[in-house]
């Protein structure tokens, strides 16, 4: 059967051919997350602002319910994300069932699941290995592991036996961050435990090495799961919305491989002015301010594709959210290298200038690139015409970005200052400020912070609505 | 001389060979020959009869 006559295929043929039930299901999920990741994000911004909310319980502290928030947002809501929008993605672009049908399909997403319940609530009970992104102690490691490679085995067998002669571009990006997140994860995650049925184990790498090996494949999970799988997204669903191809192809094929190329060697800026030799420092510093090319290559096709149809930005909610994500891409990929040079790191390091780069990231790239995915996946998914109420998705559009612009300029002003109160001298060569004061003079930002948090975890409630009345088929009143 | 003694030198090489293999990739995404291919694969996404319209 030829691609063509394939291509022809009327929705309800694909219905058939494709598995469904289990990207709806994922983008149900998707949603769950989501606003759990905001809402636990909300709690924990206003504890920093207002200690007491720690509640005195060592189960709600700030130590505790941080990991929760950021394994919420990167492995909950943007891992389940990812899951559901490459299941669907490469399937409709090799014109193909998932390779293993729906039992894997199923064993897949449910297993991803399990594997955030119970690393989740390691965390409330202080379960941790205390690696930043791969805080899950062993025995969650293990079960991941065994998902991550069915999930691998599922995606290369259904690229196998694609009709498609092809692999399009938006495959080779996801199959670029399920690879490396499985030798990102395996590598990081070497440990002993101390018993078989206890939790607690020890990395099989000590000093500096563990270190190195730990911010390696942090930065890499930046780079692959956060960046590499959303691009995936971003390849499919632009054009999708857009209705016409990506501005380049080639230009998609040369970010991809300068991408996978770059990547992989910035990991050390993490670790700048610490016992890492500073050759490796250097290397991670050229290599991070090398990936401007790509990620900027990256940027202009996603936004040229629109060349011709940017109208379409006033009425299609979904291209109007993936279009602000490339841009906050952009910008969040030139702060990250202007961040790597090590005078600067001097500056931004350990302060809150990073969790705004972080969230820059986060929420304007990642987040908007799923909500404008979900606002297209959904009425495809169920079958409707358009959404429940565009007035809604643009109200969901309007009051995210306020919320993410009150958090990054917080987050600048409070590091910034953060920064160089830390470095202030007197005339006498002592230091100008006490640790103490530094937390005073950041609480108004705090509570800016937490505004913007509040506003984002607003935003995508009404967005949970909007959707969940779009799958009903609920037709809207007039005017919205 | 045997590949061992050699070894070292090829190796302290692998950036070399790496950006070597990128430019050939470079190439092989840019030449024109490929134009129509690549415009073909391009449109994969607005072929799958799915969508809203």
């Amino acid at each position: 059967m030829t691609a063509t006559t394939m291509a022809v295929g009327a929705r309800s043929e694909s219905r058939e051919l494709y598995l469904e039930d289990v990207v709806r299901v994922s983008m149900v999920l998707t949603v769950f997350w989501g606003i759990a990741a905001f809402a636990v994000g909300l709690l924990i911004a206003l504890q920093l602002a207002f200690p007491v909310l720690n509640f005195d319980l060592e189960w709600t502290t700030f130590g505790r319910l941080r990991p929760l928030h950021t394994s919420a947002a990167i492995f909950a809501f943007g891992g389940t994300a990812l899951i559901g929008s490459s299941f669907h993605v490469v399937q409709r672009t090799c014109r193909a069932q998932l390779f293993g049908g729906e039992p894997v399909a199923w064993f897949i997403l449910m297993g991803y699941q399990l594997f955030i319940v119970v690393a989740a609530t390691g965390y409330l009970l202080g379960i941790t290995q205390s690696r930043e992104y791969a805080e899950p102690e062993w025995y969650a490691d293990l079960w991941l592991t065994l998902v991550w490679v069915v999930y691998l085995v599922a995606f290369v067998g259904t690229l196998v036996k694609r009709e498609e002669p092809h692999i399009y571009v938006a495959n080779w990006f996801f199959l670029a961050f399920i690879l490396t997140v499985a030798l990102l994860h395996v590598v990081n995650n070497l440990a002993m435990p101390v018993s078989v049925f206890g939790t607690k184990s020890y990395s099989a790498f000590a000093g500096v090495q563990d270190a190195l090996t730990q911010w390696w494949y942090a930065h890499n999970a930046v780079g692959f799961f956060l960046t590499a799988g959303f691009l995936g997204m971003m390849y499919y669903f632009i054009p999708k919305a857009a209705g016409r191809p990506v501005y380049s192809y080639r230009l998609s094929i040369v970010h991809f491989w300068s991408l996978i190329f770059l990547y992989i060697w910035a990991g050390p800026h993490h670790l700048h002015y610490t016992a890492l030799p500073e050759w490796a420092q250097m290397l991670g510093m050229a290599f991070s301010i090398m990936l401007w090319m790509p990620s900027w290559g990256g940027m202009i096709n996603g936004l040229m594709t629109l060349s011709g149809a940017w109208d379409k930005l006033r009425t299609d909610a979904s291209l109007r959210f993936s279009v602000t994500a490339v841009a906050f891409y952009g910008m969040s990929t030139f702060e990250g290298p202007v961040m790597s040079i090590r005078p600067v790191n001097a500056l931004s390091h350990y302060t809150d200038w990073t969790i705004g780069h972080v969230h820059s990231g986060a929420l304007g790239w990642v987040a908007f690139i799923v909500f404008g995915m979900l606002y297209h996946i959904v009425p495809v998914l169920w079958g409707r015409k358009d959404l429940y109420s565009r007035r809604l998705a643009e109200v969901h559009f309007w009051i995210s970005t306020i919320g993410i612009v009150l958090y990054i300029t917080a987050m600048w002003v409070s590091g910034i200052m953060q920064g160089l109160m830390w470095r202030a001298y007197d005339e006498l060569g002592f230091l100008q400020y006490s640790f103490v004061e530094t937390v005073q003079a950041m609480h108004p930002f705090y509570v800016i912070r937490a505004m913007g948090g509040a506003l984002f975890l607003i935003g995508a409630l009404v967005m949970a609505y909007n959707l969940w009345r779009t799958a009903r088929g609920d037709a809207a009143p007039a005017r919205v | 001389m045997d590949l061992v003694a050699v070894y070292p030198a090829l190796k302290s090489l692998w950036t070399v060979w790496l950006v070597l293999v990128f430019a050939l990739l470079v190439f092989r995404a840019l030449r024109p020959s490929r134009r129509a291919a690549l415009e073909i694969a391009a449109s994969i996404p607005l072929r799958d009869g799915e969508g809203r319209e």
